[in-house]
């Protein structure tokens, strides 16, 4: 295959992975590499190269290569960078959908809390509120700029809240039911 | 009439947008069967005649067909819209120049000399944030970038992008 049909065959099909040497018939190696870029821009390149030269191995991952071999290569050892190349693609990309898709639902429940008729906190490890609902903003009467991080005992009665009945104090008066 | 500034601009753009994640995708999103190009393309005829102006999409998007149809929709219309798109950070991409090389192969894929926005899709396994930021400070310098944001750390781009002397941070 030339240079300009593995370009063609990178944008009009889909592939794991291209296998690249350098020295081809029409372009150069390191033009279908760049070309690569607008063509394939999914894909990860594995570099076959008759030099063992630093100007071809090295530049080709500057490049943006994923690997390189340098002939004569043994087949295997194309077969496991090949594998490689093809999974991290996969796990890269599995990664991202799991990140989105995460997000998303992450977002979604934030609706859900936000929205819900019934105040709804949460509190970290420490006891300090972490997460305030427009419900219990109308229950308790603090915004949520002012009630996270804040001890989850601010919210509740003085009783419950002092440890002892020496150690009570009367709870200031406050407006909105607090 | 005063002059609105590109930061304005974009601003009241950003109010709402068109995604384009969904364009060409033939893996998740059935493109090629559930629907095709004319059918994104009339989305798009549709969107800006009911105003927006500013459309996000990515070479992640469709292996790079999403741009291309961005591309070919931006040609027949004479209406100006903002284009956002984004630098997938592949684990084999980690040089510096991997990123501007990457907005290359977006710009040519739209047949565009520059986008206003390009974002970093996905936290870098192997590029340090300040790596990142020297790519996209060397777009911004050559002009093929306009804006910038890391959708990752923005605190931290913030702090890069100024020290970089990118303009503007969203």
């Amino acid at each position: 295959m030339t240079g300009r049909e593995a370009l063609h065959e990178a944008e009009h099909r889909q592939y794991g992975a291209v296998i690249l040497d350098l020295g081809l018939p029409d372009l150069s190696g390191f033009a279908v590499l760049r070309g690569l870029e607008e063509f394939g821009p999914l894909l990860p390149v594995i570099v076959l190269t008759a030099s063992a030269q630093d100007s071809h191995t090295v530049e080709s991952l500057r490049r943006g290569a994923f690997a390189y071999i340098t002939k004569p290569y043994n087949p295997d050892e194309l077969k496991i960078i090949l594998r490689q190349a093809v999974d991290v693609r996969k796990l890269v990309l599995k990664m991202h959908r799991v990140e989105h898709a995460r997000s998303g639902s992450e977002e979604q429940f934030r609706h859900v809390v936000h929205t819900a008729p019934d105040g709804i906190v949460l509190a970290d490890g420490e006891g300090k509120i972490a997460s305030w609902n427009a419900a219990a903003e109308l229950l308790f009467g603090y915004t949520e700029g002012e009630i996270l991080g804040q001890p989850l005992t601010i919210i509740m009665p003085c009783p419950r809240r002092c440890p002892s009945p020496s150690s009570r104090r009367p709870c200031p008066a406050r407006p909105g039911g607090r | 009439m005063a002059e609105v500034s590109s930061e304005t601009r974009f601003l009241h753009a950003l109010e709402m947008g068109l995604g384009a994640m969904q364009w060409g995708d033939r893996v998740y999103w059935q493109f090629g069967h559930a629907y095709s190009a004319e059918e994104v393309r009339a989305a798009f005829q549709t969107s800006l005649a009911e105003g927006i102006r500013f459309i996000d999409t990515a070479e992640l998007y469709g292996n790079g067909l999403s741009e291309r149809l961005l591309g070919r929709f931006i040609k027949d219309t004479e209406q100006p819209v903002l284009i956002a798109t984004k630098f997938f950070p592949w684990p084999w991409r980690f040089t510096k120049n991997a990123l501007p090389r990457a907005l290359k192969g977006s710009l040519a894929r739209m047949g565009v000399e520059s986008v206003d926005l390009y974002q970093i899709h996905w936290p870098s396994a192997v590029m340090k944030t300040e790596l990142l930021m020297d790519g996209l400070a060397e777009c911004v310098k050559s002009g093929t970038l306009l804006w910038t944001m890391n959708r990752i750390s923005v605190w931290f781009s913030t702090i890069s992008f100024y020290t970089k002397g990118i303009r503007c941070v969203v």
